[in-house]
């Protein structure tokens, strides 16, 4: 199974639960089309196109430029890539609990130490720098009110 | 003389002392994003859009345009001395000015990239502002079937454009019109929404562009960390000298023309044009030869292209109300936030924020020659900033973005699911770009679609039956016949490929 086929039938999925979806709203008639008759039409298009897409990945026919280079260029790669976005989920889950700036300065201590490769001197200080700064571009400048904290502040 | 009278008004309006600050400002933030690479203007835009709201709405559009243009400048700095794009539209500049860099003629073309953003910059305004009120005169001639007519023949010109196969690009078109339908429909329906109350207004448009460009660009940079190397050696003398301006003279004036012209199409028009421009100097030069090995209309010619193509773009916004690219987007939200609507009215409703920002352009260009060529050096020291510092930075300024947009948390869920989406899109050969202006243009579309329908008592021949709406899907059938049924696409393979 490769990405080809995998993106082609996962995308006639799509159009599927699109389609059945759409038939829940009103349709309405031609002549005063209700909210679903669009989505429905897309829907449509979307399964021609991805059978189309499908049909070609099972054929071997080679589609556009992806195919022949593996998935990820090294072997660290998986590693980096799922670090980065774990950071990511983590920042996100972490600011309404600990507030905008221990967050942050969780974030880019994270990154820095174990993707950046920093030492542990170098990430806490640019942690706390772009932590307090952040501050006061983003709350105090900016004037962006960031969610409030489990502690109330 | 009216356009002069007009002209005049609008530099009145531009040389107050705000509105030349903020201008000034514009350029300046527009230039260092342009220079770092991960950030681009849209996102910018997105982010200082909450200090312009005190902001009357002429000094807003000023401001937000110059971050705009701004960045085309910056972009190139960072392809000649560092072989990376700083902005997706200097991609093909990497080619040719890093060849000048390593030749040690990396002065002449940052001087020629800047003295070429200046020309095409400038033409193109030139251009904006005597073509805008005419075809804002016309517009308003346009029912709902012509605006479906234009957006359908702007995704297929958009979606035969991008890289790749053309069904992949017209897949993923649909799938961007799927993500536009989220959120109440024009009748009071909610779609897609699930029952969550944050998709209710629909999915916002910065945490997308966030996640498609910001973080599924860094997610694909992580995999490997390359070192960059900044080849500022050889920056002695910026100004070009006679033979380079000689080579670089019919570059400049043709990447105008073509980027100002392909800039009205939807898409990131910057981008292609500045492709375009590139192939079409190689095909005309005598010495083909030379380019890749520092040819200097390579950069000439592309640098003006997309300068140009900013101008062009503001063009359908101005007149149709449609915006073309995901800057614009940003630009139309920021109008309706300042109570202006976009469209046909405008030139007429709002003179002072039609000629107040092109009188600011003509000055902003100029603005931004001085910021890119003495001060070449603060740019320089920006591009040492490492990778490993600077990608936590971009992620950080994502997040922000994302979140600021509505102060919702539920906007990072969605920067971060689309992070992902556009990080597997670049690896199974998707383009993220068809799927944002279909996203973008989807409540248009299916507007303009609706009302036709109304308009024609449920006859679908409407379309085909009004002659200017049936020329221009003509012409969009056009191009997917010929594409399918004639050798076209390989030849435009090739075209890609020699570049």
């Amino acid at each position: 199974m490769n990405r080809e086929k995998i993106t082609g039938i996962f995308l006639l999925g799509l159009g599927l639960a699109v389609f059945l979806k759409s038939l829940t709203y009103p349709l309405g008639t031609l002549r005063r089309p209700g909210g679903g008759l669009f989505p429905l039409i897309a829907s449509v298009l979307l399964m021609g196109l991805s059978a189309l897409l499908t049909l070609q990945a099972f054929r071997g026919k080679e589609v556009g430029k992806s195919s022949p280079s593996p998935f990820f260029p090294e072997k660290e790669a998986p590693r980096r890539v799922f670090l980065g976005f774990a950071g990511l989920i983590g920042y996100r889950y972490l600011l309404p609990v600990i507030g905008f700036a221990p967050s942050t300065g969780v974030f880019i201590f994270f990154l820095s130490r174990f993707l950046g490769k920093y030492s542990w001197a170098i990430s806490i200080f640019f942690a706390v720098l772009t932590a307090v700064a952040g501050y006061y571009l983003f709350e105090v400048w900016l004037k962006i009110p960031m969610p409030r904290t489990l502690f109330g502040i | 003389m009216e356009i002069l009278q007009n002209i005049l008004t609008g530099f009145g309006i531009a040389v107050t002392p705000v509105n030349l600050g903020l201008c000034l400002v514009g350029c300046f933030v527009g230039t260092l994003i342009g220079v770092l690479p991960g950030i681009g203007p849209a996102a910018t835009i997105a982010l200082l859009l909450p200090v312009t709201f005190k902001l009357p709405p002429a000094t807003a559009i000023i401001m937000l345009s110059g971050i705009f243009y701004g960045a085309m400048y910056g972009g190139s700095t960072t392809a000649i001395l560092v072989n990376i794009p700083g902005e997706a539209a200097s991609a093909i500049t990497c080619i040719d000015g890093y060849q000048m860099a390593r030749r040690g003629r990396a002065g002449p073309a940052l001087g020629m990239a800047a003295f070429g953003s200046f020309m095409a910059g400038t033409f193109g305004v030139f251009l904006l502002m005597l073509i805008a009120p005419p075809v804002a005169e016309l517009a308003l001639k346009f029912g709902p079937p012509e605006i479906f007519a234009v957006m359908v023949l702007g995704l297929t010109i958009l979606s035969y454009l991008s890289s790749g196969s053309l069904i992949k690009a017209f897949t993923i078109a649909i799938v961007g019109l799927f993500v536009g339908m989220i959120g109440i429909d024009i009748a009071g329906i909610y779609r897609f929404t699930f029952g969550i109350p944050d998709f209710f207004d629909g999915i916002g448009l910065v945490p997308v562009l966030m996640g498609l460009f910001g973080v599924a660009e860094v997610l694909l940079n992580l995999e490997q960390i390359v070192t960059r190397q900044v080849f500022d050696t050889g920056i002695k003398g910026l100004l070009p000298n006679g033979e380079d301006w000689k080579r670089s003279a019919m570059p400049i004036l043709r990447g105008s023309f073509i980027g100002f012209f392909m800039g009205v199409i939807p898409g990131p028009s910057n981008t292609i044009s500045s492709f375009v421009s590139y192939a079409m100097e190689k095909r005309l030069s005598k010495t083909p030869e030379r380019f890749g090995k520092g040819a200097i209309e390579g950069v000439a010619g592309p640098e003006s292209a997309n300068n140009s193509a900013c101008a062009g773009n503001f063009i359908p916004v101005l007149t149709l109300g449609i915006p073309t690219s995901a800057v614009m987007a940003v630009i139309v939200g920021a109008l309706i936030i300042h109570g202006v609507t976009p469209g046909p009215l405008l030139i007429k409703n709002n003179p002072d924020i039609f000629w107040g920002t092109i009188a600011s352009m003509y000055l902003g260009n100029f603005m931004l020659l001085i910021l890119n060529l003495p001060l070449i050096g603060i740019w320089v020291r920006v591009l040492k900033v490492p990778y490993g510092i600077l990608f936590p930075l971009i992620l950080l300024f994502c997040f922000v973005g994302a979140y600021a947009n509505n102060n919702s948390l539920a906007e990072l869920n969605v920067m971060i699911f689309f992070g992902l989406v556009g990080y597997l899109m670049k690896k199974t050969g998707f383009e993220p770009a068809p799927l944002v202006m279909a996203y973008i243009l989807c409540p248009f579309l299916e507007e303009a679609f609706r009302q036709s329908l109304i308009k024609s008592h449920g006859d679908f021949s409407i379309f085909i039956k009004r002659p200017i709406s049936a020329a221009i899907l003509a012409m969009a059938a056009g191009i997917i016949v010929l594409n399918v049924f004639s050798g076209v696409k390989k030849r435009r393979k090739s075209l890609l490929e020699k570049i």
